[in-house]
């Protein structure tokens, strides 16, 4: 056990360095704000709890994402633990309203709708939080192998379910991100 | 060519949106009330939200001769009796939890003593051959006697008579209504009005400051929201200072004769053992 002080400055580093990442996580998976304040707070306060079981460097971001995802999946199946810690978060969360999809993305958005939920939350790794295949196995606790093989498929169902909805995109090859989502 | 290039496209919310929407204040308080935490807290369990819009909507039109009956057996405390604001045990074993009454092919169950120890409650409707978990959570004056959450895995037919009127600590006419045959599961959460200092357990959906028992502290000012908490008994403040979203020259909290009666109120949170912390400035917004 590391000396309180120490564990503090852990925490503290762990918490700045990801409190935006993993509430913009949750952010992107629920529109409730009340369920997205419970699950950043439990998230983090599984952290501090399991400090000395959290890996280093590039797997914790991934890690705490694992946590998230799992209360986020205990709040679905209507187990849901509310934290006075979340109080304050509550209340901040609730005055803000997250953007609709633009109306000539929307295919896009309804094809990942049809996905099975394997599929999404796959593509949406990739896609939202940018991981890679060996982070992605941290979050699902697979391996890695499994990771690739199943994301192949995702991509293959997620072209398909586009091409059916008659929408014609051109995927757009790699590049820097356009400022505010601007259309080149 | 990924598909994820599209797919980052609809996400909802970038993570710099998000960072945008919590305050540098919230942010920080939340890393020093988990750090604050001991390893032997247990987060509290709230109870699950599966409670369909159907069933719910059914509660309503069961108030009637059933829910009168109740409202005359009161517990035996009294009414001065000193309950701090964790404990909220039963007054007195003496009132039995609960009524039941057969009335053709229901049972007729209503809430006798409402700040009994849930546990009595069960143990009661177990001894019926019923799987019932029923309790009364402290809520806010409007939720009292209402109903604030259902599940129901078993076969239906079940009703719930909530309180007309007044639905004070000691008071509520609250119950349920259950077919004789009924085999299933059944949880009923009713409120009731929090006893002095007592915080508000009404689930998500509260307004900042209700779960203190402070209700809609935002924009008003702390003389008015002094005279409600004298009014509930609420005496253990403690204040955070906020102007433009910064806490200085306060970072650590200001001293009570620091603040301005004609200042305002931003947010009110439960503090631990029945403390409540106010965030205060003097512009309306923090």
């Amino acid at each position: 056990m590391p000396p309180p002080d120490e564990k503090r400055r852990r925490f503290e580093a762990i918490y700045a360095a990801n409190h935006d990442p993993v509430l913009g996580y949750v952010l992107r998976r629920t529109a409730n704000p009340h369920d997205a304040a419970d699950v950043l707070a439990e998230t983090f306060l599984t952290a501090w709890r399991r400090l000395d079981d959290l890996p280093p460097d590039e797997q914790t971001r991934p890690w705490l994402y694992g946590v998230a995802r799992r209360v986020l999946a205990n709040h679905r199946r209507g187990e849901r633990r509310r934290l006075a810690l979340g109080d304050r978060l509550r209340a901040d969360l609730a005055d803000e309203h997250v953007g609709e999809v633009p109306a000539d993305l929307r295919p896009v958005a309804e094809a990942l709708a049809a996905l099975p939920e394997r599929d999404r939350e796959l593509l949406t790794l990739v896609g939202w939080e940018n991981l890679d295949a060996g982070q992605i196995a941290t979050v699902l606790g697979c391996s890695r192998n499994a990771v690739r093989i199943r994301l192949h498929r995702a991509r293959r169902r997620f072209t398909r379910e586009l091409e059916s909805r008659g929408a014609l995109f051109e995927m757009p090859m790699p590049e820097v991100r356009v400022a505010n989502g601007d259309h080149t | 060519m990924n598909p994820e290039l599209l797919i980052r496209k609809v996400a909802s919310v970038t993570d710099e949106e998000a960072a945008t929407m919590v305050s540098p204040l919230t942010r920080a308080d939340l890393a020093e009330r988990i750090m604050a935490t001991t390893a032997e807290e247990a987060p509290h369990a709230v109870r699950p939200r599966r409670a369909r819009a159907g069933r719910l909507l059914l509660s309503v039109a069961v108030v009637g001769a059933t829910a009168t009956a109740a409202v005359v057996a009161l517990s035996s405390a009294d009414p001065g009796q000193q309950i701090g604001p964790v404990q909220v045990g039963p007054p007195s074993a003496q009132a039995a939890p609960l009524s039941f009454k057969r009335e053709g092919d229901y049972l007729i169950v209503t809430v006798q003593n409402p700040v009994a120890d849930p546990a009595r409650y069960q143990q009661e409707f177990a001894e019926r051959g019923l799987n019932v978990r029923l309790s009364m959570a402290p809520s806010s004056p409007q939720k009292a006697g209402s109903l604030i959450f259902m599940e129901e895995d078993g076969t239906g037919g079940v009703d719930t008579i909530t309180a007309e009127g007044a639905c004070g600590p000691y008071a509520c006419a609250v119950g349920v209504k259950i077919p004789v045959s009924y085999k299933g599961h059944l949880s009923v959460v009713f409120g009731r009005v929090a006893l002095p200092g007592e915080q508000y357990d009404t689930g998500p959906g509260d307004v900042p400051g209700e779960g203190v028992g402070l209700s809609d502290v935002e924009g008003r000012t702390v003389a008015d929201v002094l005279a409600e908490a004298a009014r509930r008994n609420i005496t253990r403040i403690e204040y955070r200072y906020e102007e433009d979203g910064s806490d200085q020259p306060y970072p650590n909290g200001i001293p009570a004769d620091k603040v301005e009666q004609d200042w305002y109120v931003h947010n009110a949170l439960a503090g631990s053992d029945g403390q409540v912390i106010m965030f205060v400035g003097p512009d309306p917004q923090g």
